[in-house]
């Protein structure tokens, strides 16, 4: 009863958060830019690319992807081989206790006549699934929790689907353990197969069973049990029951947990332990069933949806109703699996700044968020701003998710879309509020003392010295022979109403200790860093890389002296 | 000969052709490719944080010292900021052993052994001139050159030690191979103005425009680089920004010219997919 009634709520909820999210793929804008397309033209260009892709050669691409790629999971080996093997495992001992298991009632019966959950070889079949499974998760708990790289994050999601997994798998394993010894379940198999009548027969297979099968009885002697008996108990078990049941042996895996725990037997079998377990494991697939679509779970089925689109889809999309669907089911296929985190071309950087953010994975999450609250500039905040302007659009990411998500198109579309909201890149952000504007007539002073605490608290302390070190620019004899060779100074296309102040200039306001003003002439933020002045300076003045400082020092007073002053160093 | 080859973070996406038209060319002088995933060599961070640019390139190296192998870039850039990185490790020990304290949690180590070279570099010193003749199968005769040397590499020249800052000839001398004729122009060794492109683009479309001119003017065919971000500039930003009315200057890599020289596929060189009209350059082969 409880098993029905769960059984379809939890596949109705299933249904209805699948059928959710198919929605959600026609309708969610993920136009960062550009214009939204309603759900009729979305469908319309989906189904046409669907029967387009399917009824050309575009077809051996999809069976290709679907062989290699769904099935075999070929992709992930060349990045992790350990992952591989993990994913692998659980993929593989998963879906065939699914259909062989789970859905013994409407697969195997249907397909192998002779198949009883208990008779070998599928007995001995489903531990080596079970294994399979547990030996992957115990894979995925090493690398996520006791190995702990750096750039691999964990988040409470990811716990939730491993530890319901082992739930299910923990459960399962215990489950037919005890039912290996279950005095309760002989009984009732014999109610329902046998003749309880028949009191000699049964106590015969009981003895029978006691000792092959190892079944522990309450109120059963084992040790002076007559051959004569066992015989007669053997014959009545191949008239009624070897049909379905293998040796208990054969479960490799519940046969040593039963070994195990039958001391605990008589106690287990009295309060119907199997009963419990059987309660725990159906209910907890029934949750995952349920949480399936809201889950991490979904990747069962958008994982090979977007690694098949992507086998037909132009790697370098336009902005079309169908890149806006595409986006919209990536978004829901990524598993989170840090492989991109892993292989991210500005990994370290984040591991200076310290902001998640940079790591592809968790800006997939961030950049979900932002298109769900339907893009609301409001919780674009000051880390995902840096993030997104520090990913370099190297297309590694892409390269390697094991989704097959179009990465690089999110990122390339996001910093499109943050810049024409006016959320700049660091750079600029710092540009214009340094650089003194012609109404300006007070500049605001900068703190010095900060400064310098900033600079002392960062582990490259000793090269910032450069601009707080008069070694570096007191030797400069203004000689103007770095303005001369600077092609900046020499452009026509310099903002008439900004105050050109040469590289010359500025060296003359270091020596000042005009700090702050230095900071804020436009030639610092427009510098080539060409090094032309710096080549030709008879000083040996590192102009450009006082320019670079100053910039550094920017960015770092202007976004990181809020937000987190442990945050560099 | 065996090297790590260091895309960077530009070549895998924008310009794929200078992946495989390096790989094709050093093919034929039996390189041997030390395969490493390796992360941004950390010039596009350097604007921002110091301390992110030097571990984003100290990593790099450490990777390839790790495999006992040296760095061959094909990007100024990256080679610049190599260079730089190495300057500033090996004369601040506190930086050093800082760095080195967090890539030790990926049993990473800095210590200056593995050496970074320069495709230019590479290809003169040590496959030289003499042996890259050998290879030559078809002449540019006509071809008018204007090579582009770009900046990071030549200077600061005492960190750089590309070749000589103010008379560079290393590029002539690769190109004198195919026979192609070198323009002189004065504006060789100026900025291509990539790096404040998405900064301050008006400047930096000033500063390809000068240049463009005075190739054009200079009798300029085509304009062969050596850097990514030159090729990004004069190649993609020059189509993107510049109207077609205005003077247009075919940009192509210096592998895909001396790749053709040799006779090299156009599968692997990617010409093609030039965004300039840089297949023209077919046309001069005699
Ligand atoms: S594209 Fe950006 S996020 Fe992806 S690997 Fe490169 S730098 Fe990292
Ligand atoms: S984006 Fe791809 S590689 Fe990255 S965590 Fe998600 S599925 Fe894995
Ligand atoms: S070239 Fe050197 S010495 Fe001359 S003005 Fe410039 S910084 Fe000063
Ligand atoms: S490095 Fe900057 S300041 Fe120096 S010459 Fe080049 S553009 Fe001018």
């Amino acid at each position: 009863m409880i098993f029905t009634i769960s059984l379809y709520l939890s596949l109705g909820i299933c249904i209805l958060g699948l059928l959710y999210r198919l929605v959600s793929w026609f309708t969610l804008n993920t136009q960062l830019r550009g214009t939204h397309y309603g759900w009729v033209d979305r469908i319309k260009d989906a189904s046409k690319a669907v029967i387009g892709s399917i009824f050309s050669v575009k077809c051996v691409n999809i069976i290709k992807t679907f062989i290699i790629e769904v099935v075999l999971q070929l992709h992930i080996i060349k990045n992790d081989p350990f992952r591989w093997i993990a994913h692998i495992c659980i993929f593989l001992g998963f879906t065939l206790l699914l259909f062989m298991h789970a859905m013994e009632d409407i697969v195997s019966t249907a397909l192998f006549s002779g198949y009883y959950s208990t008779v070998n070889p599928y007995l001995c079949l489903r531990n080596i699934f079970g294994l399979m499974t547990i030996v992957g998760i115990i894979m995925v708990v090493g690398r996520r929790y006791i190995q702990k790289k750096p750039l691999l994050k964990t988040n409470s999601r990811d716990t939730f689907a491993i530890v319901l997994l082992a739930i299910i798998f923990i459960s399962g394993f215990l489950l037919e353990a005890v039912k290996i010894f279950s005095e309760p379940v002989f009984d009732q198999m014999v109610n329902d197969y046998g003749d309880p009548s028949a009191t000699e027969d049964v106590e015969a297979l009981k003895a029978y069973w006691a000792t092959e099968f190892h079944v522990v009885f309450s109120d059963f002697n084992t040790s002076n049990i007559s051959n004569e008996i066992l015989e007669t108990g053997k014959d009545v078990h191949i008239g009624s029951c070897a049909d379905c049941h293998s040796k208990p042996t054969w479960a490799f895996i519940s046969f040593p947990i039963s070994k195990a725990l039958s001391p605990a037997a008589p106690l287990l079998n009295k309060i119907r332990m199997d009963t419990w377990l059987w309660y725990i494991h159906f209910l907890a697939c029934f949750i995952g069933l349920a949480y399936l679509p809201f889950s991490k779970f979904l990747h069962i089925v958008t994982a090979p949806l977007s690694l098949l689109i992507r086998s037909v889809a132009d790697p370098k999309p336009e902005n079309t109703a169908n890149s806006e669907t595409r986006r919209a089911i990536e978004l829901d296929a990524c598993t989170h699996c840090g492989t991109c985190s892993l292989n991210c071309s500005v990994a370290p950087v984040y591991q200076i700044l310290n902001i998640p953010e940079i790591l592809p994975s968790e800006k997939l999450s961030a950049t979900k968020a932002i298109i769900k609250n339907q893009h609301d500039t409001e919780i674009i905040n000051p880390d995902f701003q840096i993030a997104s302007y520090v990913c370099t659009s190297c297309y590694r990411c892409t390269q390697v998710c094991s989704s097959g998500i179009n990465l690089q198109d999110m990122w390339l579309t996001t910093k499109r879309s943050l810049h024409e909201k006016g959320i700049k890149d660091p750079y600029t952000v710092c540009r214009t509020t340094l650089v003194q504007k012609p109404d300006e007539k007070h500049l605001i002073p900068i703190d010095y003392h900060k400064v310098y605490r900033r600079i002392q608290d960062r582990f490259a302390y000793q090269y910032f010295h450069l601009t707080l070190r008069p070694e570096t620019f007191t030797y400069c004899i203004q000689c103007q022979t770095c303005t001369n060779a600077c092609p900046v100074m020499a452009s026509a296309a310099n903002n008439p109403n900004e105050l050109l102040v040469s590289p010359q200039q500025i060296m003359n306001l270091m020596r000042m200790r005009l700090l702050h003003i230095a900071i804020r002439s436009p030639l610092v933020w427009d510098c080539l860093t060409c090094y032309k002045c710096q080549e030709c300076c008879p000083q040996r003045i590192p102009i450009t890389d006082i320019f670079y400082e100053l910039k550094q020092l920017s960015v770092d007073l202007t976004f990181f002296d809020k937000a987190n002053t442990n945050r560099l160093g | 000969m065996k090297y790590a080859l260091f895309l960077g973070c530009k070549i895998p996406y924008y310009i794929e052709q200078y992946d495989s038209s390096t790989r094709a060319l050093f093919d034929l002088f039996d390189m041997d490719w030390v395969d490493i995933k390796f992360n941004c060599c950390g010039y596009p961070i350097r604007n921002l944080n110091f301390e992110s640019y030097i571990l984003s390139a100290a990593r790099n190296m450490a990777l390839a010292e790790r495999k006992q192998v040296d760095i061959l870039t094909p990007c100024k850039c990256c080679y610049g900021s190599f260079k730089h990185a190495q300057f500033y490790l090996q004369n601040y020990k506190e930086l050093k052993d800082k760095v080195n304290e967090i890539l030790k949690k990926e049993n990473l180590m800095w210590n200056n052994h593995s050496k970074v070279k320069h495709i230019l570099t590479v290809l003169h010193d040590e496959i030289g001139i003499q042996r890259l003749r050998t290879k030559i199968k078809n002449r540019l005769k006509t071809l008018k050159v204007a090579v582009h040397y770009g900046c990071h590499a030549l200077r600061p020249s005492h960190i750089t030690h590309f070749d000589n800052p103010l008379n560079p000839s290393i590029f002539e001398h690769l190109i004198e191979i195919t026979e192609a004729p070198l323009i002189n122009w004065s504006k060789k060794l100026e900025c291509c103005g990539h790096p404040i492109w998405g900064k301050n683009d008006k400047l930096s479309l000033d500063l390809m425009q000068k240049k463009i001119d005075d190739a054009i003017q200079a009798g300029a065919d085509v304009l062969c680089t050596a850097c990514s971000y030159c090729q990004i500039q004069f190649d993609d930003i020059q189509i993107q920004q510049l109207s077609p009315a205005q003077t247009q200057l075919d940009t192509v890599l210096v592998t895909q010219l001396l790749g053709l020289s040799m006779g090299i596929e156009e599968m692997q060189l990617g010409i093609h997919k030039n965004k300039t009209n840089a297949k023209k350059i077919y046309d001069y082969v005699n």
